[in-house]
Parts: structure tokens; C-alpha cells; sequence
């Protein structure tokens, strides 16, 4: 295997608008931004690493965030793909959970199935709950259904018969004769991606694999030929939803991970910066000695706000929250671990309106990059987020934005101005507002994915990247109670740089249902080390060596008689002699740090065990470019809360290691613009990180 | 408007702000009751709410989770405390109240509240309401369907104590599981409920000690003051007049005729009554609303058709009057039963308000009917599989109306809830039922210019020794209506096949039931199948005026038959299953003249 | 026209109703006799009272107010 020492490592994040570089090579580093280029998103890829000078035979890894597989979802433009079911539940798709993403909406509609009704076959099959045969697999069902599909010229297959969680023998069955019936066709049995009920959230999440496998197969393989055809011998890996990294292979297999690859990209990035940072280390650390060594800055929250949107995510311990869901619209579930994010319509071009009660609001919807910010001048009309930044003068009037736009002020007055008198508000005030709004949605859902999980953000540190991040990051904080911000180098290419910081990681599990007090200290281990040892073969045939490889053990337990589990993670693959007593106490721990509740009286039971697989990665570091000796701040008037002030604007590469100003403060880079507030702090750290705390008073 | 005007711009911000901080409390309380929960009902279903109420009990946020349980949340609590009186709270306490005579909806579900203090001050209180899948009665599952008075139903609790100073009332506690057929159900749930008041008791200390006692309940009358000139402005927009609708529940499960709800809105500036006065005197059967449940139904209708994003609060309630004399169906009077009012006729009256009423004031904004019942399914028995008891209270989702701008939606929870299923691998991992099929009721929906969304159906074989089911539901006589012009969905049905044998019977006519659709403690036995049908909802429009492709494709998918798609839409589907366009114009034509 | 005290033993569990609107009355009602019938009623609040009247009103106009839609009315509200 190529050791990333032999030459240049590459992040590179595809997102709907931009494509993010970030490159390192010992202590030489490039960055660029260039244009996506859908639909054929290699090009992109292709265009930022000629953009950033890297000579691509001189590669020698190369992590890669997409929007592929999220883009094919949204726009429909995935495979044909037919599904095969149970006879009597071809509908499962169609039946969803019943329940309207909105309550009180009757004109909401749910997102049609991916799979036509025509095209799901039912097969006389059927097992029990306990996974015994009720009715064989009829194969040549199998075999017509097969031959129908393709007479309709589909060659994808999902495949997902109830209760295969338990026993997906007729699953394996049924997919080998697709293949015997039809060469070549892509298979992807339910059994296979997930060994978990409900039939609705596993059937939807094989399908939605089996939905895109064609797109980013397609993808990878014309990028990989791209590449190699432009000299590229190193090793190409896609991030997955839940941070970690896949091979082609694994990537064309389960593309139902790709679906928040790009924002995963940020959380990642953020975990990474935060490590770093944290410890000082200049170059590669190895990841595991960052996290041990990381005091006080391992708890962090991530937030990357676009011209849309803004994608939250948690870095707990030093490592990004994972749920087992994602959605990509309400009931269209994908239970692949994915980091724990949020994405709110919360960006730059967020709308500013008014509702029937005369209460104004920002977002969701967005003027997105047309019309825009009416201070863009391409025809928008009503105030954003951006117009509103731009008159409380935290936006710098006379530089371009990325993209050559040259913002006007006096559309944004108009346009602020129109939302103020609505609300008999001064302008000034109503812009204010239109701030304050946003960042309160934003602590919201910052919130959701802190408090709920029973985690205080107070304990916590900002990392804000993304166009606008950096810009509302310190009164987010301030409503959230948040004392420390550090804002990356480079915080609009942040999410390529996030490509770097990324292990390899698989992960496994098996349900075993039992009573913790029954449970068989010699069956537990036995299926921990039949876990770690498919594990373990899986990381070989990724070529990671045995240095390289650690797994992550851990056990989902619940009181019995309860629906849903606890993860709870484990020290280490071997089951102590004392199991029970230790696994009841982790158990009672997690539950009350997480729902208050104090244990109670009843029996805990087991519900499955996991093993995660990881290879571990080196953290590369953007090295920072220094800095002028001397600066002269301009002086502009910035509205806060508490009244105008005459904050000093600086450019923040003039700014030498070590220097530390209090605000107010507008600090200006090409991409990204940072407001200190007049009771914070900013000190450019050792890694030319913009570190932000707030004063003592507040 | 003034209310919320008055404190000008960094109020109106804040005032944002504060609710949407509320909101979140009011999600966390749900997210920890769904986390911990013991029975489908709650982590599956989600048949619960969460409610922040201030320190008179009035309701100030609460999580969207269930509509259906909006009366009880704006009520039940401040009868609680009126009640019992608010001098005798004491720090520590948690009331427990099932009462459908003190402002519950019906007996299955429990409230809990509990007061909040600020340095030894009366602060606020919070609480949540839960369905507990089983709480003893005369069927299994509580859902007597043959009740003729309310004891029958279960075990009734007026405000009661469940903790005293944070130490638990065991008395209580030990006559709940006793009279309840699945205590450990019961005890699971009500332990994820009291963790769930714990993380609204801790998120609202932060709060207080922000604001203090004075200060938060000044902004929680904003917040209600708020919601109050929302609705207000609404109500002011609809023109003055009365507007009248009836319909009717088609029986009680005790005799064989239909009982009417008779409405008339009065809109008058901006306020607006709902008078059910002329309705049906209450039944013998279970079909009685509390008087919170005919609240709830006239609020949840017009919330959906024209306030969707107010705070739902103590304020939506203040332009509103609802009359529904006591001794009427739709305010019961003790000892009168009322389970079923909660689930079948609080949707009927919902539908009503939106369908009937609202659709003369606001066409573009209306639906025909949705299948508009529950489909409560009720089971219990000993599992051969442990030697257990268990009992669970199934319902079904089924098609919803077809609207001004598209087709009903297939396969929906009923309007005024939004629960969700229980998934079959689930089931049958609990219960002793094996699922011959789960799936869409083709050819069922009512035939419009926008059809009607699709019922379901499910075939379950018995796979215990014994089973015994019980069921209250609607639509059974009389089909879910069009508008319009649209044509009427299909009906529940409710069916049996005994072991090796494959015919399908009503239940009625296999064990001679005065009503089709509410029927207790029929026992099934190993093999025994039950064919349950949910309705299909009503069309909207002219079925002529329908796009040909858009039928030609519904017979593609197999949701339209070839006959029907001919006879209701006079569409004529070619040998390959194209759309033939001359013949369907051509009896397009005849049929709009009457011709065949 | 005045409050009473709805006192009951603390044994006694049953409840009350609004001769009005039928809610649930606790602790206290509202008593007033009507003008129209003579008769005294029971109601939750000052409100009730109102909206007893106001329906009367609205039901004695029932003829320039037929069932169905009705058309715009300019008439006092019941405040
Ligand atoms: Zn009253």
C-alpha cells in the first residue's frame, strides 16, 4: 500500500456549488476552490487539483467527500431498480410508518417510493419471527420475476424478505439466482446491508442502495479512470456517511452510505481542527495519540454555514456523534450510521418574512445563488441574512465575494427596509432582528443535537467554517453560552480538509436477544470474535496492515420488555468474568446521563452486539502562511445589540502568530469574514487558527 | 393584535425566541418518552404529548407529537389543580388522572404532571399524556366496544397522587398494576413518562433561574397572548355567518342506528362558536365524546385549514367557544361510556369542520373525506412462547380524501392523530400472530378529478391457542364521502375465516354481533384468520375531469382497475395497457351526457 | 349573576357541568338566572352567561339567517 509519506495527500470535497482542495506533502500544503461541475462532478474533482498545482502523479491518497449519491436521491435521477419481497408485502414501501411529517399539514405528501409498483415482485417465501422456514423459496418466482425486470430493461436488484434480519439464507438464495438469471446486474440484499428490524426502515434503506449503486459506481469508476489516465497511482477512498472512509469497492457496494458524505466532510474537519489545535502538534500526530492527548478541546461543536444551509453536527470525546438513521426526506429512512447531523435552511441567502400574527422569521426558504441577496443585484428583492449582515456593517461593502459579486448596499437597505416597516420597525432594527432570528434557529437545533442527547453545549467548543460561519459564530455563542470558538485557517475549504482527517471504518453487528442475567459469558465472546474476525478480513482485503487496524467493540442493551436499545461502548473484544455487573452498571450510567432517569427495578437485557473496524489515519495540518509584521486597521461603524460601535478591520493573513485583539473586530479573508463582538477576544494560535473566547464580564 | 404588539421590537424577537425554546423542552420530554418506552404504543406509535403549562396549569408549548390529545392538554391539568387546589402541591409530587369526566379524552390515556419551583416558589408545571396499551376493563386491550357504562372500560383515576414528596405512593401504584392486565407494560411506560417529566422539570430550571418566577410567566402570558391574536386574525378573515354540517357515527355497538353530530360555526368578527347543541342525545355504546374531545376535533379542524403554524397554546382556545351540552353525544354524562369518542368521533367532527364547513368558505382549501376511523383492533391471551400475558391496541392507517390540488394520500394514519404503525416484524416478534400479507386495498379509492388515497389491508393467522379480539371502529355502513362530484371510498371491513377454511365472513355474521364494527371478546383460535380492510378516501372533483394519463397510469400500477378505470373515469386502457384516446373521448362524452 | 362555591364532601367524586357550553365546572360557577325563561343556570364564567344570550339572539334571527352559508352579518359582537 501506498504510505501517504510518498507523496501528496488529498482531500477533496464535492459540494452542489463549490469543490473544495485541500493538500498536504510534509510540510508543503495547497488549497483550491473551483466551481462544481454537475452533472459530471469528476470534472470538478479533476479541475480542483490542476487549480491547486498538484501534480497528480505525485499523489499518493486521495479522500473524497461527494454529493453524488445525495444529488441522485434528491433529483431522482438514480437507477431503475426492481425490488423482490415476501409475497403479500410488495406494498411496504408504499405503507411507510403511517404518519405525516407534518401534523397539522393535509396537504403534505410523502416522497414517492424509489421503486415503482409494477416493478416489486412478491415470492412465495416466508420465515417466522424466529427466522424458521414457514414457506420455502420459490425459485423459479425468482426466475420470472428476474426475466420480467429485465424485459423492462432493468438490471438493478434489491432484495428484502421479512425477518431475514434474523435468517437471510432465502435472501443469498434469491440473489444468486438473479445472477445466474442475469450476469452483471447489481444485487443488494437487505439481510446483507442491515441485520435489524423493521421491515419498512431496512426494505427502504436496501433499496435506496440498490438505487444509486449504478450512479456512483458509474462515478467512481469514470473518476478512477480519470485519474489514473491523468497519472494518478495512488489509493482513491470516498467518506461515508458516518465519517469513515470506504474503498471503491465498498463504496460501489453500499452507496446508501455516500448520502451525507459531503457534510460528514465538515464534521470530520471540525474534529480534526479541534484535535490539533488542541495539542499544538504542527504536521502529521497519529489520530489516536491527538485524542488522547487532547485536553479540554476534544468536546466541540461543528457548524458550516453555505448560502442555504447550515449542517450542525457534535464532536464528542474527539469524535463526531453517529446516529443509525438518515432520512433524506421524511419517510424515506436510510439506517446506515451516519454522523449525527442537522441541516437547517439557514445561510446566507435565508429569507427574512412575516407570518399572519406579525411575528418575523428567517428561512428555510433561501434566495439561493438566484436571485440571491438583494445586495447581490441579480434581481432579489427581499431581505437575507446576507443583506442584513451587510447593513449592521459586519460584511465588508467594497470586496468581492467568491464568484466576482460586488454587494450593493443600497438594494440591501431597500430590501430590509421593506421588511421593517412591515414590522414598524427601524431599519437598523429589523436588521438586527433578521440576525438574531437566524442565530436563535440555529441555537436550536444546535441544542437538538446537544441537549437532547443530554449534553450541555456550555461545555463546548465552536468550530465554525463555511462561508457565513464565522460571521454569527460569537453571538450564536453567546445565546448558547458557548466561551470558545476557534475558526480554522481556511474555514471555506474546511470540508476538503475534513477528507483528511478520516480513518477507514466498517462496521458490523449481529442481534442476540437476551436477558443480561441469562446471558452466556462463552456465547458472547464467541460472537464478538466471529464479528472481529469478518472484521478483520475485511480490513485485509482493503490492504490495511495490522498496525493499522483497531476495532471497536460494543453492546446494545435495554431494560426488558423495551423497545429500543442503548449503545454502549466497550474497552475492549473480551468479555470480563464480572460481564454482567459491568455491563448493568455502563448501562444504568449512559441511561441516566442521557434520560435523567434513575435505573430501575428491572431485568436489562441484550439486543445486539457491534464491531467496528477501523483504519487509523494520520492528521495532516494546513501549516499557516504567517503573517505581515505590521498592520493598519481601518475603523467602520458595526450595529450591535447593545448599539453602534466603532469596530477596526483588519485582513486576517496580516495578522503574526501569537497576536491577540479584542474586539470589536472584523478580521477579512478572501472567502470568509470573521465578527469578534465587543466583549470577545481573538488570538491567531500557533497554527494560525483564530482562537475566540469571551471576556470574563459576561 | 395588541397582546403581542405591545412590547415592540426586541420583545417580538425574544418572544420568538422563548417559544421556540419551549418547543424544544416540550421535543426533549418526547424524545427521552419514546427512548425509554416499554410498549409499541409509545416508541413505535408515538401516542403521547408533552406539555409545558404555566403555574395556573394553562398550557403554554407542547410537542406536535399527537394532535388528537389538544383538548386534554389545554384542560386536564388546570382541573387537576383547581381541583385538588394548588396550596396542596408540594415540591416532589407527580398527579396521575385518567379521568374522562375531569378532562381526559378517554381512560387508556393518562396525564402526568407535576409541579416546577424556583427557590421554594410555585413555578410552572409539567406534564405528558400517554396511551398505556392496557388498564383492565371487561375486553383486553381496554377497548370495550360493548361498554354500556364507563366502568366497564377500566380503571378510572380522578387526580391522584403516584409520588408524595418524591417518595412513591405504593397504595396507588399497587391498585394500578393490580387492575391492569399487563402491569409491567404499566409500570415500563409510566417510568418512561415520569423520565420524561424529569427532563422538562430540569430544562425549565434553567429557565427560571434566567428569568424567575415572575418574569417566565410574564412571557408565558405573551406567549399565549400571542397565539391568541394569531388566531384571532385568522378567524377575522373568514367571512361572518353561520355555517351548518351534520354527520353521524353509524353505531354504538349496543343497537343498530346511527347517532348524528349536528354543526353550525358561527363566525362573528373575530371569534367564532361551534354549537353541537342539536345533536343526538349521548348513546348506550362507547361512542360519547368528553367534552375536551369535541373541543379538540373543532380546534384540530380548524388549525389544519387555517392557523397551521400558531403556537398551540391556552390563547387558541380564547376567540373560540365550543357549546356541547352535557347529556349530548358529544359531551357524555357520567356513568356514560366513551372510549371510542377519542378515536372515532373526534375525527368524525375534525372532518367535518374541515370537509363540510369550511369547504363553503374555503373550496381551494378542502378535502373529500379521509377513511376516518382508528380501526381499533383489540388482542390479548397467553403467549405460547413464554406463558405470558400480553395485550396490545392495534390500529391501522387508510386512505385520506382527495384534495383541490392532488390525490388523497394512501395508507395515512386517521386525521387527527399521527401515530404510526406497528411494523409487522415487530408484531410478530411480541404477539403470536403470523401476517399473511400487508398491502394496499387496490381498486378502493373514490373516484374523482383527484381520487382518494388507498386503504390497506392485512391478513393475520392466529398462532397462539387462543386469542381474544375485540374491535371498535367506523365506516362500516356508511362510505367515507366525495366532494365536489368525487365518488365515495370503500368502507372498513372487518373479517374472519375459521382454521382450513377459506372463506371470509364478517364478524358480525360469523358470531351474529348486533354491530359489524364494535364487537368484545371474541375468542380466535390456532389457525383462525382475521382479514382486516381499512377505508379508502372519498374523491375530489368530477372523475370525468380526471387527466386520462393520470388513469392510465393508476391502472399501470394496478391501483385502478381496467373496469373501473371505464365505468368511473370513462377511460378506455388499450390491449398493451396504453390509453386510447379517441374511445375514452368518445365515452367521455357519452357518459357526461348520461348515456350509459 | 355571581359566584358560588360548588363545595363538595371530600368523598364525593362526581362531577358538574356548564348549562351553557357544557365544559366541566370545579370548584366554583358561575349563576345566573335567565331573562328570557326564568330559569337559573349554571355556567363556568361571566362568558357563559354572554354566550347564552348571544345565541339566543342569533337563534331569534334565525329567519334572516338560514342554514347553510349565510353571507356577511354586520352585527355586534358578543364582547
Ligand atoms: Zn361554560
Amino acid at each position: 500500500m501506498t504510505d501517504r509519506n510518498d507523496g501528496w495527500h488529498v482531500g477533496i470535497d464535492t459540494g452542489g456549488t463549490y469543490t473544495d482542495l485541500v493538500g498536504v506533502r510534509g510540510s508543503e500544503q495547497r488549497i483550491s476552490k473551483v466551481p462544481s461541475t454537475p452533472p459530471d462532478f469528476e470534472k470538478g474533482v479533476l479541475d480542483s487539483i490542476e487549480a491547486a498545482g498538484i501534480p497528480v502523479s505525485e499523489i499518493g491518497i486521495i479522500s473524497h467527500g461527494t454529493t453524488v449519491a445525495t444529488n441522485a436521491v434528491i433529483t431522482n435521477r438514480g437507477s431503475p431498480t426492481a425490488l423482490l419481497t415476501t409475497r403479500g408485502f410488495r406494498d411496504v414501501l408504499e405503507l411507510r410508518r403511517h404518519n405525516r411529517g407534518e401534523p397539522y399539514d393535509i396537504y403534505w405528501d410523502p416522497p414517492a417510493p424509489l421503486v415503482v409498483r409494477r416493478n416489486r415482485f412478491e415470492i412465495s417465501e416466508r420465515l417466522d419471527y424466529a427466522g424458521d422456514v414457514i414457506t420455502p423459496l420459490a425459485e423459479e418466482e425468482v426466475r420470472l420475476a428476474v426475466r420480467t425486470a429485465a424485459r423492462r430493461g432493468i438490471g438493478t436488484f434489491a432484495i428484502s424478505f421479512l425477518h431475514s434480519y434474523v435468517n437471510d439464507a432465502h435472501e443469498r438464495r434469491a440473489a444468486e439466482i438473479v445472477a445466474e438469471e442475469l450476469p452483471g446486474a447489481f444485487v443488494s440484499t437487505s439481510g446483507a446491508l442491515l441485520r435489524e428490524p423493521p421491515e419498512f426502515e431496512r426494505t427502504s434503506t436496501t433499496v435506496v442502495n440498490a438505487y444509486l449503486a449504478p450512479v456512483i459506481s458509474d462515478y467512481l469508476r469514470s473518476l478512477e479512470t480519470q485519474l489514473r489516465q491523468a497519472g494518478f497511482a495512488g489509493r482513491l477512498y470516498v467518506m461515508h456517511s458516518g465519517g469513515g472512509l470506504l474503498t471503491l469497492e465498498s463504496a460501489s457496494r453500499f452507496p446508501a452510505r455516500l448520502l451525507t458524505s459531503g457534510p460528514a466532510a465538515g464534521a470530520k474537519a471540525a474534529e480534526g481542527v479541534a484535535a490539533v489545535a488542541s495539542t499544538g502538534a504542527v504536521g502529521s500526530v497519529k489520530a489516536t495519540e491527538v485524542l488522547a492527548a487532547a485536553e479540554g478541546l476534544d468536546e466541540v461543536i461543528s457548524l458550516d454555514i453555505g448560502g442555504t444551509s447550515a449542517d450542525i453536527a457534535v464532536v464528542r470525546g474527539g469524535k463526531a456523534s453517529l446516529v443509525h438513521e438518515f432520512s433524506p426526506q421524511f419517510g424515506q429512512p436510510v439506517r446506515f450510521p451516519a454522523v449525527d447531523l442537522i441541516t437547517i435552511g439557514a445561510g446566507g441567502g435565508s429569507l427574512a418574512w412575516v407570518d399572519a400574527g406579525r411575528l418575523p422569521h428567517v428561512g428555510p426558504q433561501s434566495a439561493g445563488a438566484n436571485p440571491g441577496p438583494a445586495a447581490c443585484g441579480l434581481g432579489g428583492t427581499q431581505a437575507t441574512l446576507t443583506d442584513a449582515n451587510l447593513i449592521a456593517g459586519r460584511l465588508p461593502v467594497d470586496v468581492n465575494l467568491a464568484g466576482g459579486v460586488h454587494l450593493d448596499i443600497e438594494a440591501a437597505r431597500q430590501a430590509v427596509g421593506d421588511f421593517a416597516s412591515e414590522l414598524g420597525l427601524a431599519m437598523e432594527e429589523a436588521a438586527l432582528g433578521i440576525i438574531d432570528i437566524t442565530n436563535n434557529n440555529m441555537a436550536r437545533s444546535i441544542r437538538v443535537v446537544t441537549v437532547e442527547r443530554g449534553l450541555d453545549p456550555r461545555d463546548y467548543t465552536l468550530v465554525p467554517f463555511g462561508g457565513a460561519g464565522p460571521l454569527m459564530a460569537a453571538e450564536l455563542s453567546d445565546i448558547l453560552g458557548i466561551r470558545q470558538i476557534v475558526i480554522p485557517v481556511a474555514p471555506g475549504v474546511t470540508s476538503g480538509l475534513g477528507c483528511l482527517y478520516v480513518d477507514i471504518v466498517h462496521d458490523t453487528s449481529r442481534a442476540h436477544i437476551v436477558a443480561l442475567s441469562e446471558a452466556d459469558r462463552a456465547v458472547l465472546q464467541s460472537i464478538f470474535d466471529d464479528l472481529a474476525e469478518g472484521m478483520r478480513e475485511t480490513l485485509a482485503d482493503e490492504g490495511v496492515a495490522q498496525d493499522r487496524q483497531r476495532l471497536e467493540h460494543s453492546i446494545d442493551l435495554r431494560y426488558l420488555g423495551q423497545v429500543r436499545a442503548l449503545n454502549i461502548p466497550l474497552r475492549d473484544g473480551l468479555v470480563p468474568e464480572r460481564f454482567q455487573n459491568e455491563y448493568r452498571e455502563a448501562f444504568f450510567n449512559e441511561y441516566e446521563r442521557q434520560f435523567h432517569s434513575v435505573a430501575i427495578d428491572i431485568p436489562v437485557e441484550v439486543a445486539a452486539l457491534r464491531v467496528r473496524g477501523v483504519r487509523v489515519s494520520e492528521r495532516p495540518h494546513i501549516p499557516f502562511g504567517g503573517g505581515a509584521p505590521s498592520f493598519t486597521p481601518r475603523i467602520r461603524r458595526v450595529l450591535t445589540g447593545d448599539g453602534a460601535v466603532d469596530a477596526k478591520v483588519v485582513q486576517r493573513a496580516s495578522l503574526p502568530v501569537g497576536t491577540s485583539l479584542g474586539g470589536p473586530l472584523v478580521l477579512t479573508q478572501e472567502d470568509s469574514t470573521t465578527w469578534v463582538p465587543p466583549d470577545w477576544q481573538a488570538e491567531v494560535d500557533k497554527l494560525g487558527n483564530l482562537m475566540l473566547t469571551r471576556g470574563e464580564d459576561r | 393584535m395588541d397582546g403581542a404588539a405591545s412590547g415592540g421590537a426586541v420583545d417580538r424577537v425574544g418572544l420568538t425566541l422563548l417559544y421556540k425554546r419551549l418547543r424544544n423542552i416540550c421535543d426533549e420530554m418526547a424524545f427521552a418518552m419514546m427512548r425509554t418506552a416499554y410498549s409499541p404504543i409509545f416508541s413505535e406509535g408515538l401516542d403521547f404529548s408533552t406539555l409545558v403549562l404555566d403555574r395556573n396549569g394553562r398550557l403554554v408549548a407542547t410537542a406536535g407529537i399527537n394532535p388528537a390529545m389538544l383538548g386534554a392538554s389545554l384542560y386536564a391539568a388546570t382541573w387537576i389543580i383547581r381541583e385538588v387546589g394548588q396550596e396542596n402541591f408540594s415540591l416532589g409530587d407527580v398527579f396521575v388522572h385518567n379521568d374522562p369526566y375531569r378532562g381526559g379524552s378517554h381512560m387508556p390515556e393518562h396525564m402526568l404532571v407535576t409541579p416546577v419551583y424556583h427557590d421554594g416558589e410555585l413555578a410552572a408545571y409539567v406534564g405528558n399524556i400517554a396511551h398505556l396499551a392496557e388498564i383492565g376493563g371487561m375486553a383486553p386491550g381496554s377497548f370495550a366496544a360493548t361498554a354500556t357504562d364507563v366502568f366497564q372500560e377500566g380503571l378510572r383515576l380522578p387526580p391522584t397522587k403516584l409520588f408524595d414528596r418524591g417518595e412513591p405512593v405504593r397504595d396507588v401504584w399497587r391498585i394500578m398494576l393490580t387492575n391492569h392486565r399487563t402491569p409491567d407494560n404499566t409500570w415500563g411506560d409510566i417510568h418512561a413518562m415520569l423520565g420524561s417529566l424529569r427532563v422538562g422539570e430540569r430544562r425549565l430550571a434553567d429557565m427560571l433561574s434566567e428569568r424567575g418566577v415572575d418574569g417566565l410567566n410574564e412571557a408565558f402570558e405573551q406567549i399565549i397572548d400571542y397565539a391568541e391574536a394569531y388566531m384571532r386574525e385568522e378567524i377575522r378573515r373568514l367571512p361572518d355567518g353561520i355555517y351548518t354540517g351534520e354527520d353521524c357515527m353509524e353505531d354504538d355497538g349496543i343497537s343498530d342506528r346511527p347517532y348524528w353530530i349536528r354543526s353550525r360555526i358561527i363566525v362573528d368578527g373575530d371569534e367564532l362558536i361551534f354549537d353541537y347543541s342539536r345533536s343526538d342525545a349521548q348513546a348506550v355504546g362507547p361512542i360519547n365524546a368528553p367534552y375536551v374531545v369535541t373541543l379538540s376535533a373543532s380546534l384540530n379542524g380548524l388549525l389544519y385549514v387555517l392557523a397551521r403554524d400558531v403556537p398551540v397554546n391556552a390563547g387558541i382556545v380564547r376567540p373560540v367557544r365550543v357549546v356541547a351540552p352535557a347529556g349530548t353525544i358529544t359531551c357524555v354524562k357520567l356513568p356514560g361510556p366513551c372510549v371510542g369518542g377519542q378515536t372515532e368521533f373526534q375525527p368524525r367532527v375534525m372532518e367535518l369542520v374541515v370537509g363540510q364547513i369550511l369547504s363553503q368558505i374555503l373550496p381551494e382549501r378542502a378535502s373529500a373525506a379521509s377513511g376516518n376511523t382508528s380501526l381499533n383492533f383489540l388482542f390479548g391471551g397467553v403467549d405460547p412462547r413464554n406463558g405470558e400475558y400480553y395485550a396490545h391496541y392495534h390500529f391501522e392507517g387508510m386512505g385520506w380524501g382527495g384534495r383541490a390540488e392532488s390525490d388523497g394520500n394512501s395508507a395515512q394514519i386517521v386525521p387527527h392523530a399521527n401515530c404510526r404503525n406497528t411494523p409487522v416484524e415487530i408484531f410478530e416478534t411480541k404477539w403470536p400472530w403470523v401476517h399473511e400479507n400487508y398491502r394496499l386495498n387496490d381498486d378502493s379509492a373514490g373516484a374523482g378529478r383527484h381520487r382518494g388515497g388507498l386503504g390497506i389491508e392485512r391478513i393475520l393467522e392466529v398462532a397462539g391457542d387462543v386469542i381474544t379480539v375485540s374491535a371498535l371502529c367506523e365506516r362500516m355502513k356508511r362510505s367515507p364521502w366525495g366532494i365536489f362530484g368525487g365518488s365515495e371510498g370503500s368502507r372498513t371491513n372487518l373479517e374472519v375465516s375459521p382454521a382450513g377454511s377459506g372463506d371470509y365472513r364478517t364478524f358480525q355474521e360469523a358470531f351474529g354481533l348486533v354491530s359489524p364494527s364494535k364487537f368484545t371478546n371474541i375468542r380466535l383460535h390456532r389457525g383462525d384468520r382475521v382479514r382486516i380492510t381499512s377505508p379508502s378516501g372519498g374523491g375530489y372533483g368530477d372523475p370525468l375531469e380526471r387527466d386520462p394519463y393520470a388513469v392510465a397510469r393508476d391502472v399501470e400500477l394496478g391501483f385502478v382497475g381496467r373496469s373501473s378505470a371505464r365505468a368511473h373515469y370513462g377511460v378506455v386502457i388499450d390491449a398493451k395497457g396504453d390509453l386510447d384516446e379517441e374511445a375514452t373521448t368518445e365515452l367521455r362524452g357519452r357518459l357526461a351526457d348520461g348515456v350509459e | 349573576m355571581a359566584w358560588n362555591d360548588l363545595a363538595k364532601l371530600w368523598h364525593d367524586t362526581t362531577v358538574d357541568y356548564c348549562d351553557v357550553c357544557g365544559n366541566l365546572l370545579i370548584a366554583r360557577f358561575w349563576g345566573f338566572v335567565s331573562a328570557a325563561t326564568g330559569e337559573s343556570k349554571r355556567c363556568c364564567d361571566e362568558r357563559c352567561e354572554r354566550l347564552y344570550y348571544r345565541l339566543r339572539e342569533i337563534d331569534g334571527n334565525a329567519q334572516a339567517v338560514p342554514g347553510g352559508i349565510s353571507g356577511d352579518q354586520a352585527e355586534a359582537k358578543p364582547r
